[in-house]
């Protein structure tokens, strides 16, 4: 089988060009650095060859980690050809790269891309010229239309399936100063040759940026446009969808229900489908179209260019944190989920900086606590639960700041690696992207709300309804679960919730966070759930533990590869747990004393 | 001068980037080599980072970096 690599800028449209020859769809991003691991897919309508997406990089030399994989896998062998992809409005750039990956000696194939924007801009490039003076096909192609893929296509079809191993490629040395600056006089004699340079800058771009970055309205509007997205994520439009959603899966439940009374299935098989499957799954599905909303809200504001933007106003700010501007995009994807969150880590320079970011990603609140809070504040303090929800999420942003201020004063090893970033045009997000992408996200929810938390669901309700010798029982102090809980509910009693429910509640949500809602759900029922605190202060605290205590699993993996230490999350997972037990007991004895809640 | 001295909008051609190591060459690989021309587009708020445009993109760079960078002002 053949094997291709995609290589190019960071930005230049390469995950655009993979997704396009794949017909998989990869998250693209319209910052750098969204390929923070490599991926393949199969080229569609050529089953036998394979693609592979690397992460951007400026050179073969890298710099930031995400470089060291693109770096690696070039010098590696194990392809037969290289698709370099070129964003053709900034060619001196992208030659550079062009020229250290023909010294590999490996075929080469050089996509075009974004012809369109050349077009725009009254650019006019000598393709075949170019080819000429390259000695390499060259291919001009709009990876966002469409437009040229067919012929990438068939050049890459052509490459001839010839491997090479790591010890037949050399690794071209470090270049020093005067040879970077041969390899762009030579790239500027070539580009005087083929390419007709029109109206520099994009005008549209220009003049936004105009606003957004060179007046003091840049924070205000981006400030704006972060509440557009909060509005759209669990404003009415959202709480509309999730009532329809909310009624559509109880009509399925009760028509489930109903089917299995008249057909008399056994009171265990409609026990564990009724309260475990339909109440567990069910509560965590109902949460659908405000997770979807918010995260299509996050990736419209990376896919349009905005969130470069708020990096570069942003980087002052930070520093005063031991941050730079670029932990922003990580730290904003974690309100998202704590995974991709963590990988985007990796494209930061500077391994100080990627340490303390990933330490703050817990704080930011993920989709999948958002149920429970939902949930309880609706029931204790309705008509001001987005209000609670708000107070939550701002609680979690303020703390993480405090932990960044206290970390970067107490080991006082230097400041965040300068800000060096390309700042892509803005682009409008196309409609076939935005629809793909909110399609693989519901995907990928529903695959885990029927693979992680169905398991768990089940899991749950065998545990409650069994004593450890496997006898039935309807007790919950004399099931497994209940003894579990049992352990560890007066480690929370303090709190001021001390249930054994909201223990085994708490113990699931490490497995999955949505596990935390559709657990309380199997064991008390979905109306129960508020019934298990005593006062509002308990379910104030309840909601702080839930902010604050340790990440799922799934997150502290993703934590501990970007820390470059597994077991970095392990302290990550038990400070973030006693930094959420002190946090807890704050906020109850606080409201208990105040008497205010 | 050195180009964290220009102002937004003026135009200089790059002479040499000083000092070494790996951020040096990475400024150099991202096109800032003899010749090449650059114009300061805006100063964030409060003085750091820096826009500029180069070789048809925009990028920003920290004013630490861009003291590093020696250009030669060009007649407007």
């Amino acid at each position: 089988m053949k094997h291709i690599v995609l290589v190019g800028n960071q930005n230049c449209g390469k995950t655009t060009l993979f997704n396009a020859l794949t017909g998989l769809d990869q998250h693209t991003g319209n910052w750098p650095g969204v390929t923070v691991s490599r991926k393949s897919g199969m080229l569609r309508g050529l089953t036998e060859v394979e693609v592979t997406d690397l992460p951007g990089t400026y050179s073969i030399h890298p710099y930031t980690e995400e470089e060291c994989v693109t770096g690696k896998a070039l010098l590696d062998g194990g392809y037969d050809a290289i698709v370099n992809v070129v964003d053709a409005t900034c060619l001196a750039r992208g030659l550079y790269l062009t020229r250290q990956l023909k010294q590999l000696s490996r075929p080469v194939i050089l996509a075009l891309n974004m012809m369109d924007e050349v077009r725009r801009a009254g650019m006019h490039i000598d393709v075949s010229a170019l080819s000429v003076l390259l000695d390499m096909p060259v291919i001009p192609l709009t990876a966002r239309t469409g437009e040229g893929i067919d012929a990438l296509r068939q050049a890459i079809r052509k490459a001839p399936e010839k491997r090479a191993s790591a010890a037949q490629i050399t690794p071209p040395p470090i270049p020093t100063a005067g040879e970077i600056d041969a390899a762009y006089r030579n790239i500027d004699a070539l580009l005087a040759k083929a390419v007709t340079q029109g109206r520099q800058t994009d005008a549209l771009t220009a003049r936004i940026d105009g606003v957004l970055l060179q007046t003091p309205l840049g924070l205000p509007i981006l400030a704006l446009l972060l509440m557009m997205v909060l509005w759209l994520a669990f404003g009415p439009l959202s709480e509309l969808l999730k009532a329809a959603f909310d009624a559509l899966i109880t009509r399925a439940g009760r028509g489930a229900g109903a089917w299995m009374q008249r057909s008399a299935v056994s009171p265990w098989l409609h026990g564990l489908i009724t309260e475990g499957l339909l109440a567990g799954v069910g509560s965590v599905l109902s949460f659908l179209p405000t997770i979807l909303l918010l995260l299509t809200g996050l990736s419209l504001l990376e896919d349009s260019g905005v969130m470069a933007r708020a990096v570069y106003l942003l980087d002052r700010p930070m520093r005063r944190f031991g941050l730079s501007g670029r932990a922003f995009i990580p730290l904003l994807l974690g309100f998202g989920c704590t995974v991709p969150a963590a990988m985007a880590v990796r494209s930061m320079s500077g391994r100080r900086e990627r340490l303390l970011t990933t330490l703050l990603l817990p704080f930011m609140s993920c989709g999948a606590k958002l149920p429970v809070y939902a949930l309880l504040a609706q029931a204790f303090f309705p008509g001001f639960d987005g209000l609670v929800v708000a107070a939550l999420y701002a609680g979690g942003i303020l703390l993480s700041l405090t932990v960044a201020m206290l970390v970067s004063r107490w080991r006082h090893s230097g400041e965040a690696a300068p800000l060096l970033m390309e700042l892509p045009a803005y682009r409008l997000p196309t409609v076939r992207s935005v629809v793909r992408g909110m399609w693989d996200r519901a995907g990928e929810f529903l695959r885990r709300a029927f693979s992680v938390i169905l398991l768990a669901t089940v899991a749950v309700w065998l545990m409650q309804h069994h004593t450890w010798r496997m006898a039935w029982t309807d007790e919950m102090s004399r099931s497994i679960l209940g003894r579990l809980a049992g352990w560890l509910a007066p480690l929370l009693a303090p709190l001021g919730f001390g249930a054994p429910e909201a223990a085994a509640a708490l113990m699931t949500g490490v497995l999955a966070k949505e596990s935390i809602i559709s657990t309380l759900a199997v064991l008390v029922g979905p109306e129960g759930i508020p019934a298990m605190f005593d006062s509002t202060a308990a379910a104030v605290s309840f909601l702080t533990f839930v902010l604050l205590y340790s990440p799922c699993v799934a997150a502290l993996s993703a934590m501990g590869e970007s820390m470059g230490r597994k077991r970095y999350a392990l302290y990550a997972a038990f400070g973030q747990t006693a930094v959420a037990w002190g946090a807890a007991y704050l906020v109850y004895h606080v409201a208990g004393i105040a008497n205010i809640l | 001068m050195t180009i964290d001295q220009m102002h937004p909008g003026q135009k200089g051609a790059i002479i040499r980037v000083d000092g070494e190591g790996p951020l040096t060459l990475r400024l150099m690989e991202m096109g800032f080599t003899p010749g090449a021309q650059a114009e300061v587009i805006s100063v964030s708020p409060g003085g750091d980072p820096l826009l500029l445009r180069l070789r048809g993109y925009t990028l920003t760079i920290a004013r630490r970096e861009a003291k590093k960078i020696i250009c030669q002002e060009a007649k407007p």
